[in-house]
């Protein structure tokens, strides 16, 4: 086996590894009913996600901030279509879906 | 005794909320971003079921949220006057989503109450924010679509026997035409809110008799011979009318099922005046019939799977039916599975039925000129199938503008394309026009113009082999002004702006909704009839103007006239001129 052909095969394997974990944080949404109203890069009944995460990335403590209004819920930010509380959604969850979102 | 009292009650509550309905969505602003729902399509859509008032199977589900027996009967009227034209009797989704409770349990209430109250850019109204439903009420819907969709009973041979009544003997009637009427240019008006047709003389534009129906009639149609009329309710009720006797009226009745919209008579040579059938929303299913008593003799269940997907559907409701003048045979439409029936009445015993794939979800249509083609709307899909009647197979399905909505369509020459058949849509103001002439290769089975109409929210559309001009209403448009207006173009000359005649303005009514509806040409095609459809406390009228000069010819008021909303000319109707 070559160089290249190694380096090639890395390079694979190591997409592979970045793009797993965000499918599984997708499923995640999905099994917690995010996707019934928003969508990542259009808005929805909710906002894109992807405009979420460009509002707010950078910002210090957001995500303990955006884990409490999943949990709550809440309206005014994006308009008048309140977002419903999530309170059966996990600590260790919110905090993946907050993450994955951020870095959209 | 007591369930015909709350039967009067819902439906009378039913109606009050009516004008309501519509002043609130008039002065709901459009939210910027949201629903691609057009106002047109949320007033079509989401129109009464005449199922709201009827028992019901239940099963309880221990998991759904809780509901009192009251909150339930509450949410199931609810569900039945605005929800399940789109979201189905069993909630299995047509033009809306499917809400079984596997779905809507695992959203959850607080994301369901979201939904109905803002409604979603799918396409689901807002009906919390246009003022329609309370808070409460929102609530109570986001529980009740959890819970186990009730089941209505079924309506097989004995429940339609138990309806049938023959009120005149066919050896009792007359042999002969015992009126003195110009039976072709009748005119048989639905009032809507009275259950009632108005059988109107053409000639005289004088009422004939008002005969008792059933509610909202859909359409009226007539028999091969034109003696016979027949009309049929949304709740499923046929009345068949006998127009020789000295006075036209009721001769025979049935229910063929709790709510439908369609019937039609065997027109093949041979077999005039022989069969009638009817199709029906609720049980899924279409009836045949003998044409001169209704006595019922073949009911056919409509159930089975869709197209394309080929999923099972429990309730494919049964859309325009129309007869061959090429075969024995009824071209039935089922909605849901997107099939088209080409059901042959020679021998009703072997029923021969061929299934032809279309697109969903099937709605209205009519013939091009030469009644071999058969153009329905797939209104959702927005498609038109264009279907050989004479070979019985598919020849296309034609792209158009969002839902269209064709009534029975317009045939008419185009300067520049030949035949064309036209319709238009609820979703857009374009009208399409289609080319019809199978030899010229380039235009056939293509939309060859589209036409900008006044808005969206049409419903008719309607020429006549006699004149030039194509009219073209709007009545569940948003805007009064147009809502209450008519728009004619000019065939010989199709580029040019329509006219628009402010026809309500012409029948002098004062206050009311008086929405313009569906034009329909006299026998000779000089005189074009429109109603002016006001509510129920409000007075309506029929305005009837001269095709020629496009000037009021006359207005036809009477106390009697009350919600007019469909009308249909004898002699067109027969022979399927439009």
């Amino acid at each position: 086996m070559n160089i290249r052909t190694t380096t090639l095969a890395l390079a694979v394997a190591g997409g592979l590894l970045a793009t797993a974990p965000a499918r599984a944080d997708e499923a995640l949404a999905k099994k917690h009913n995010c996707l019934a109203c928003h969508q990542i890069d259009k808005k929805s009944v909710g906002p894109a996600y992807k405009e979420i995460a460009k509002k707010y990335k950078g910002q210090a403590g957001i995500e303990a901030k955006l884990a409490d209004k999943v949990k709550k819920g809440g309206s005014g930010v994006w308009g008048p279509v309140p977002m419903a509380p999530n309170a059966a959604v996990s600590d260790a969850d919110l905090k993946t879906l907050v993450a994955w979102i951020l870095k959209m | 005794m007591k369930r015909q009292a709350r039967r009067t009650l819902a439906r009378a509550l039913g109606l009050a909320a009516l004008p309501f309905a519509l002043s609130a969505a008039l002065a709901q602003p459009t939210q910027p971003g949201r629903a691609p729902v057009t106002e047109p399509e949320i007033r079509y859509q989401a129109g009464g079921s005449p199922l709201a008032q009827e028992d019901m199977h239940q099963n309880i589900d221990p998991k759904a949220p809780p509901m009192t027996k009251a909150e339930f009967d509450k949410g199931r009227q609810i569900y039945f006057e605005r929800c399940a034209g789109c979201h189905g009797v069993l909630r299995k989704g047509a033009t809306g989503k499917p809400l079984t409770p596997d779905i809507t349990m695992a959203k959850g209430t607080e994301i369901l109450k979201v939904f109905i109250k803002y409604g979603s850019p799918a396409g689901m109204p807002n009906w919390g924010t246009s003022g329609e439903m309370t808070d409460a009420e929102v609530d109570l819907m986001a529980r009740y679509i959890q819970q186990v969709p009730p089941v209505p009973p079924e309506f097989g041979m004995p429940q339609m026997k138990s309806t049938w009544k023959v009120v005149i003997a066919p050896e009792k009637r007359p042999t002969k035409k015992m009126n003195n009427y110009n039976i072709e240019n009748i005119f048989s008006t639905t009032l809507r809110d009275t259950g009632e047709v108005a059988l109107i003389d053409g000639d005289t534009k004088k009422i004939i008799n008002i005969v008792k129906t059933g509610y909202a009639v859909h359409i009226s149609r007539l028999s091969a011979s034109g003696r016979y009329l027949y009309v049929i309710g949304r709740d499923a009720k046929i009345n068949l009318i006998d127009l020789w006797m000295e006075k036209p009226d009721n001769v025979a009745e049935i229910r063929v099922g709790l709510e439908a919209r369609s019937v039609d008579t065997s027109k093949y040579k041979g077999y005039q005046d022989k069969y009638a059938i009817a199709g029906s929303y609720w049980p899924p299913q279409y009836t045949i019939m003998k044409g001169d008593t209704l006595e019922p003799l073949k009911i056919m269940a409509t159930r089975g799977m869709t197209v394309g997907d080929q999923e099972y559907h429990p309730e494919p409701r049964v859309a325009a039916i129309v007869a061959s003048h090429f075969k024995p045979e009824f071209v039935v439409n089922i909605k849901e599975t997107g099939k088209v029936l080409m059901v042959n009445y020679a021998d009703i015993n072997n029923l021969n039925v061929t299934e032809i794939e279309a697109a969903k979800y099937l709605h209205d249509g009519g013939f091009d000129v030469t009644k071999r083609y058969f153009l329905v709307a797939a209104n959702q899909s927005n498609k038109v199938a264009v279907i050989d009647v004479k070979e019985g197979k598919l020849v296309k399905l034609v792209d158009v503008d969002k839902i269209p909505h064709p009534g029975r369509g317009a045939n008419f020459t185009h300067p520049r394309f030949g035949t064309v058949w036209a319709t238009g849509h609820l979703g857009s103001e374009k009208i399409a026009l289609i080319g019809t002439d199978p030899k010229k290769k380039d235009t056939a089975w293509k939309v060859v113009q589209y036409l900008d109409g006044q808005g969206g929210g049409n419903l008719f559309i309607k020429t006549h082999p006699k004149s030039k001009n194509l009219w073209v209403d709007t009545p569940l448009n948003p805007d009064a002004k147009i809502a209450q207006s008519i728009a004619v173009y000019d065939i010989s000359n199709l580029d040019k702006k329509p006219e628009t005649l402010p026809i309500a303005d012409w029948a002098n009514l004062g206050e009311g909704a008086k929405r313009v509806v569906q034009p329909e040409y006299n026998k000779a095609g000089d005189e074009v009839w429109f109603a002016v459809w006001s509510a129920k406390n409000q007075q309506s009228a029929l305005v009837v103007v001269d095709d020629k000069t496009k000037k009021l010819k006359a207005v036809i008021k009477d106390p009697r006239i009350i919600t007019p909303t469909g009308h249909f000319n004898v002699y067109n109707t027969t022979h399927d001129i439009y």
